[in-house]
């Protein structure tokens, strides 16, 4: 059907192709369409309207005080976390008070020093997985490496027992379903997490009030002139921390390699003879096609773009991955380069904004609700790449062919990722 | 408003819930969550199959999953809440202080092309003389153009004469009528979801103003003439083609096919209807509950607003299913069979609220919102619905009295459905013999 209508009007878009299999395998060319034809496309069989242009994406994130988050108001009667699968956590906030308070509380564990504290632990633990394949002659990097170390990494700052870590992996893997549309995700999610809700009370009243230096310890006592987390919010957060840094860490590392085999492998030689360029294939990456493509926002009030008029409380979709391919931005946007004059290579800011007056990858978002795992997510990346490259020495793909990167079908949550990479070691 | 937060409470699920007062409404909150959380929690359907080609063909299936396990389903695919049970139907479409209705014009992003002037008494009275003068003569044409030797009723009669009755208040002559059919359908179908399609109604949009632009310069003094009320207005051709726009064709086309699909598939009754007008009209009225061809209206959430169970955001979008509605058990005995000397419905037309009489009346929001007028006003017309009821009745009542013999073409199996997820659901093929 939707064949049918591009070949009767080359560039008109049909609202189902985004629930096709075809946008989850390749939303690029759906993206090329939105851009050229449709900067602001009125999706009226979802009801949403869709902004893909960089500089579009770009304004709605630094205006905030045209576009909320938060379905609900952050004033009305709505108890934010109480229907979200995490519980509650800053995602649901929207541009509220509540949102600030909660972020200024945590985003400091993530940056600077405490980040740096956390760097011995990262190379431990990649070592240690990469200990379990090393000797196999092949190996498939998204179950026994990629997504191991995120979550025991998380797991480590947040001081949790060792032990226990593959149950942090069935959770976090539950958690993530829970973010999509099917029913029975949602069930199994909540179910996921008041388990773990369950495991943690405990360990957050006995770390309540006593000095300590794992991140569970630091949360609880943080202070921000004069409020703290309440202990709901503290389970909410780890929920959060365990799903959002876990999932999204564990894919940037399987879409890194996947680069690097697959569409780049002429640059892997280069990453090899200089480890720092890791750097550079984490930025590249987070631009081609970055684990998150899309992100949410209501209208406060009527908007104006391209000549369309938004409602008031209109959901926006924000296509990051049609941005990040924008033709007005970057040259040849449709080719993987890790040497690339015109994106910003180094550390992203919640600006946007760069000294070297170089465009950033909308990736982590812009503005208020930029990630506060960005720091995090690129120092581990790189760290278990290096760690995984040194150990393999000269790392060759099993297969000649893959299927590709995809995303899972819309009714799970997840995150764009191959669904497999296999290594052979010899 | 100060929060004092309460011991946690354990909900159904085992799930402990902190508990607040909200200045009173501590409890009224808790259930919001408690119930929009066991909502969300389905296996039996989610938003993909409210949006399948399956839904489009038998949208029945779906609508009653909803309407007896999710009556107020926060469809996330689709951004939209679903409201299926016939009293909570009813209580959104008779709020409007919480609920908008957004005019199709707006659909289209053209809220300046043109002034609505359907509810001005000079339109309306032509509206009704027009229907009153032509409904009977135009059934008597189209009879006698009828072949003996293949005769759709769907595609003969039911569509055709909705848009012959337009023709003459519109002073259409006959040769150009099916240019202005053409034009008109592709304006009303570009209100839906379907991009190509929306662009051809808004080209469609333009032509009809180009169209009537000089035949309103030209318009009779006919008191049958919507075209000479509007003039008279001070109308411009785009007022004329808004005024249209929010009329449609549809639902009389809807009613009238799906009526004789329904009574050509019940032979006896369709024997008793032939012998009694009132009958006929029960029937009619019979078939808007039973198989109306509507499936769904939209409403806006005007600010926050706590219903069923659910606080609903400012802009939320309701799909109000009157078709799911109409079917609900816990209204209507044997709600799914087609019965046209039905007890349990009103048969007067709803004013201002939608129970008279305490018997419940299907839902006709197609054909227009109740009234807030009598029934039969003396100092002006009768309300779109009353007019469009009646007028489907005189026809019908026209052709019934004319084909004595009129029945479904042997083997063959009329059915209802959507030409497209979400358009109307209306029965296309309808061959028969006299």
């Amino acid at each position: 059907m939707a064949e049918a209508i591009k070949t009767a009007i080359p560039h008109e878009i049909d609202p189902r192709e985004f629930d096709g299999p075809a946008f989850q395998k390749n939303p690029f060319e759906l993206y090329q369409r939105l851009r050229d034809h449709h900067p602001i496309f009125h999706d009226r069989f979802h009801n949403r309207w869709i902004v893909s242009r960089y500089w579009d994406v770009d304004a709605v994130f630094q205006d905030s005080l045209s576009f909320d988050r938060a379905v609900y108001k952050p004033d009305g009667p709505y108890k934010f976390g109480t229907n979200h699968v995490f519980g509650p956590n800053i995602l649901e906030y929207g541009n509220s008070d509540e949102h600030r308070r909660l972020r200024n509380i945590v985003a400091g564990q993530f940056v600077g020093q405490k980040l740096d504290d956390f760097i011995p632990m990262i190379h431990q633990i990649s070592t240690e997985v990469i200990e379990r394949f090393k000797h196999k002659p092949t190996f498939e990097l998204v179950k026994e490496f990629s997504s191991q170390v995120p979550i025991r990494v998380i797991s480590n700052m947040l001081g949790l027992p060792r032990e226990d870590e593959d149950t942090f992996v069935e959770w976090y893997q539950a958690l993530i379903a829970g973010l999509g549309f099917g029913g029975e995700h949602l069930a199994r999610g909540i179910a996921a997490r008041n388990e773990m809700w369950a495991y943690i009370d405990p360990l957050i009243k006995a770390r309540t009030g006593k000095d300590g230096e794992d991140l569970l310890s630091r949360i609880c006592n943080a202070e921000l002139a004069g409020s703290r987390m309440t202990p709901e919010e503290v389970k909410g957060f780890v929920a959060l921390l365990l799903a959002a840094g876990g999932d999204t860490t564990d894919k940037a590392i399987a879409n890194m390699w996947y680069h690097m085999l697959y569409t780049r492998p002429d640059q892997l030689a280069d990453v090899a003879k200089d480890p720092d360029l890791w750097q550079n294939v984490f930025t590249e990456m987070m631009r081609y096609d970055a684990v998150v493509h899309a992100q949410f926002r209501h209208t406060t009030r009527e908007v104006v773009m391209h000549d369309r008029v938004i409602p008031e409380r209109a959901g926006v979709i924000l296509y990051l991955g049609a941005g990040n391919r924008d033709e007005r931005v970057f040259k040849n946007p449709d080719t993987f380069d890790i040497h690339r004059d015109d994106l910003h290579m180094g550390r992203e800011n919640r600006s946007g904004r760069y000294k070297d007056s170089k465009p950033g990858h909308l990736g982590f978002g812009i503005g208020q609700h930029f990630c506060m795992g960005y720091a995090m997510a690129r120092q581990e990346s790189q760290i278990a790449c290096t760690k995984l490259l040194e150990a393999l020495g000269t790392p060759q793909a099993r297969d000649a062919v893959h299927p590709g990167i995809t995303s899972p079908s819309i009714d799970s949550g997840g995150f764009r990722a191959p669904t497999e990479l296999w290594f052979k070691t010899r | 408003m100060n929060e004092v937060a309460e011991p946690g409470v354990v909900g159904g699920n085992g799930v402990a819930v902190p508990r607040f007062n909200h200045g009173g409404q501590g409890f009224r909150s808790y259930e919001i969550h408690q119930r929009e959380r066991v909502g969300q929690s389905t296996e039996k359907i989610n938003g993909s199959d409210l949006a399948s080609s399956d839904y489009a063909a038998n949208p029945y299936k779906y609508l009653s999953i909803l309407r007896e396990n999710y009556p107020c389903f926060r469809d996330w695919i689709n951004n939209c809440y679903w409201i299926t049970r016939y009293d909570d139907v009813t209580s959104i479409f008779s709020d409007e202080a919480n609920f908008e209705t957004r005019s199709r014009l707006w659909y289209y992003n053209l809220q300046d092309f043109g002034r609505d002037l359907g509810a001005e008494l000079p339109v309306l009275w032509a509206w009704s003389r027009a229907l009153d003068a032509h409904a009977e003569p135009l059934t008597e044409q189209l009879i006698a153009s009828f072949n003996k030797a293949g005769t759709d009723l769907a595609r003969d009669f039911a569509l055709q004469l909705p848009l012959r009755l337009l023709g003459r208040m519109l002073e259409i002559p006959d040769q150009e009528l099916d240019a202005f059919a053409v034009r008109y359908w592709r304006a009303q179908r570009g209100v839906q979801w379907h991009a190509p399609s929306q662009l051809a109604g808004k080209q469609a949009l333009r032509e009809l103003v180009d169209y009537f632009t000089p035949k309103l310069k030209a318009s009779s003094n006919a008191d049958t003439s919507v075209l000479a009320a509007v003039a008279g207005l001070g109308g411009s051709a785009a007022d004329l083609v808004a005024t249209l726009l929010e009329a449609d064709h549809q639902t009389m086309h809807g009613a009238l096919a799906n009526l004789f699909m329904n009574l050509l598939m019940q032979p006896d009754t369709f024997a008793q209807v032939r012998r009694d007008r009132l009958a006929l009209k029960i029937a009619y009225l019979e078939t808007l509950r039973h198989s109306p061809s509507v499936i769904t209206a939209e409403r806006f959430a005007r600010h926050e607003v706590e219903r069923f169970g659910r606080l609903i955001p400012q802009g939320g979008l309701m799909r109000i299913s009157a078709l799911a509605a109409n079917r609900d058990p816990r209204i209507f005995k044997d709600a799914d069979t087609f019965i046209a000397g039905r007890r349990d419905i009103c048969h007067r037309e709803a004013r201002g609220q939608y129970r008279a009489d305490g018997l419940p009346q299907g839902i006709t929001f197609g054909l227009g919102r109740p009234t807030l007028h009598p029934a039969v006003p003396e100092d002006r017309p009768r309300s779109l619905y009353a007019l469009t009821r009646d007028t489907a009745v005189t026809a019908s009542w026209a052709l019934t009295q004319a084909l004595p013999d009129l029945r479904l073409k042997a083997g063959f199996t009329p059915t209802t459905r959507s030409l497209r997820v979400g358009e109307a659901l209306t029965c296309w093929s309808l061959p028969v013999t006299f």
